[in-house]
């Protein structure tokens, strides 16, 4: 399997805002989606092999002459494909262990991911889906397509289709879309994700949306139209969510967000709710090995007609080293404070990952939380292969 | 004798030799980066730290090895030696007559444009130079020049990689410091 996972063209990864130290500001460079996400360009799959992996490769990158020509543009490693056809594959599985107080409570395995998708360009039609497995414990119920509660289900995260506009640095596209807000970051349970609703595990939504990619700037905003994964209709929030990002070098890039949505019986209050976020967030590699990370946002809750509104806050600021090529040490402050969970809580992560060969990487995670309740700690480890 | 005479002719070999091709102190300080747009808001940058300058017939030549600019990817840096022919083209040259430079007093800054000739890939194309230079108190000169090209001028490909293209304008600046000028 590791074998055949190194053969195979790279076809997608993740969202990995730490290229920001290879001087990738912009997410379009190498992704379907302008503000970053599964689906990978030809260029993306070239950089995946050239950048990311400690094998092939390793050492200083940009005094590696000898670097080879990346195999991307075939299936598996050999078979030819069109340049407008790219088609992924996606496992991810883990085991999770939880303690609290120091004790362990749970642990199980954790079927994260088993998806298959494509993305299509021709001139400037663009199309993207992908279709996945979500077993009985491990469905993300917001992208579910299929609804057994005892079963396995049909998940579906992402698909849309589009049209590139101005040369291709604009993209209008309609469907089910990762909401433009913040830091595009794996880490799908951080603070910021949860209490802004805006991971892209499972809170992607239905809509418009309209992304422009400029050598200084980036910027998105979507029309948000409803997750139809949720039911019933009064369940679904609609409303508008962008962002504005700005390169002030080719290492550096800040921005800001916003997001308001309203649903007649929110998720979190079964009232009619507005539920809003303002955020600033940054990256910055001052050092090519090290990234640093940050977002700050508000978050409100408004009950609408009862006057009732709940303010909160999330943070996470995020260290990332690569020592060598491939390998990173990770580590992260966060803290969050909504209407829903009214006490300040706090968290540490850290750990490894490693990206061993294209289309491999392992990934250990330590998580410390702590304000509500009994002090939580998690293990998770992870292996995830991509096509 | 005859050794005296050859080493008065030795002599003045360097003495004239020096009028007309005056060694300038190196350059310190140096930063020379060029910069590219592509497709979808790529934005590339590639540096070198190597720049040297000499005076010949009135005029300032600044030449740049291009085998050091690093772009950040070894793949990248292969791919744009082999569009400038590096093999057979290893230096960028730009000449500036030095009486339409404006040299600073201690303390000052003095900013303006400068035509030169810059030379490319083997081809001279006329240039507009904008510099800013500025003498400090203790009599160095720091220097920002900057330029766009559009690399077609000088006969470069226009660069294509897996869907995504580079625009031929480029951006070019270039901070030293000096010393004795």
């Amino acid at each position: 399997m590791l074998l055949l996972l190194g053969l195979s063209v790279s076809g997608a990864a993740h969202a990995y805002p730490f290229m920001i130290r290879h001087g990738y500001t912009q997410c379009s460079s190498c992704h379907t989606d302008p503000s970053g996400g599964t689906f990978l360009n030809e260029y993306g799959r070239a950089q995946s092999q050239l950048l990311l992996s400690s094998i092939p490769g390793g050492g200083d990158e940009s005094s590696d002459d000898a670097q080879g020509e990346p195999t991307v543009g075939r299936l598996l490693g050999f078979i030819p494909l069109p340049s407008w056809f790219r088609p992924g594959g996606w496992v991810r599985e883990g085991y999770i262990w939880n303690a609290v107080d120091g004790k362990i409570v749970d642990r199980r395995a954790l079927q994260m991911r088993a998806d298959l998708g494509a993305d299509v360009k021709i001139g400037a039609f663009r199309a993207a889906a992908e279709l996945g497995y979500g077993s009985p414990q491990g469905t993300p119920r917001l992208a579910q397509i299929t609804h057994s509660t005892t079963g396995p289900n049909l998940v579906g995260r992402e698909f849309w289709a589009g049209v590139e506009i101005f040369g291709g640095e604009g993209l209008l596209r309609a469907g089910r879309i990762n909401v433009p807000f913040g830091l595009r970051n794996l880490e799908h349970t951080s603070f910021v994700r949860t209490a802004t609703q805006t991971d892209f595990n499972a809170d992607q939504t239905y809509g418009v949306a309209f992304a422009m990619s400029r050598p200084t700037w980036r910027a998105e905003v979507m029309a948000l139209l409803g997750n139809l994964s949720v039911h019933p209709d009064a369940y679904r929030e609609r409303g508008v969510s962008g962002y504005f990002e700005l390169s002030a070098s080719p290492t550096t890039a800040i921005g800001i967000s916003a997001l308001a949505a309203r649903a007649d019986a929110s998720l979190t209050t079964r009232v009619p709710t507005l539920r809003q976020a303002y955020g600033g967030f940054a990256r910055v590699s001052p050092w090519r090995p090290l990234v640093v990370q940050l977002e700050a946002d508000l978050v409100t809750e408004s009950r609408l007609g009862s006057g009732v509104h709940d303010f909160g806050h999330a943070e996470w600021l995020q260290a990332d080293l690569e020592p060598v090529r491939g390998l990173h040490l990770f580590g992260a402050l966060e803290g969050m404070k909504t209407g829903s969970t009214p006490e300040l809580q706090r968290g540490v992560w850290g750990g490894l990952w490693w990206f061993v060969i294209p289309h491999l990487d392992i990934r250990a995670d330590v998580v410390e939380r702590w304000g509500q309740g009994p002090a939580t700690t998690t293990f998770l480890v992870q292996l995830n292969g991509y096509l | 004798m005859s050794r005296a005479v050859a080493v008065g002719i030795a002599g003045a070999v360097l003495l004239v030799g020096g009028l007309v091709h005056a060694a300038i102190a190196s350059p310190s300080g140096t930063s020379v980066v060029i910069s590219m747009q592509g497709t979808a808001g790529l934005h590339i940058e590639g540096t070198t730290h190597e720049l040297s300058l000499s005076e010949h017939d009135g005029e300032l030549s600044f030449q740049v090895p291009l085998s050091g600019v690093d772009t950040g990817i070894g793949l990248r840096n292969r791919h744009m030696r082999n569009y400038l022919d590096v093999a057979h083209f290893p230096r960028a040259e730009l000449r500036v007559p030095r009486w339409s430079l404006t040299f600073p007093a201690s303390g000052k800054a003095s900013e303006s444009d400068t035509p030169g000739i810059l030379t490319i890939h083997g081809i001279n194309r006329p240039c507009s130079v904008h510099y800013r230079a500025e003498r400090t108190p203790s009599g160095e000169l720091r220097v920002r020049a900057t330029t766009k090209i559009d690399m077609r001028d000088f006969g470069v490909e226009v660069p294509s990689y897996l869907g995504v293209h580079v625009d031929p304008e480029v951006a070019i600046q270039v901070d030293f410091s000096l010393h004795d000028l």
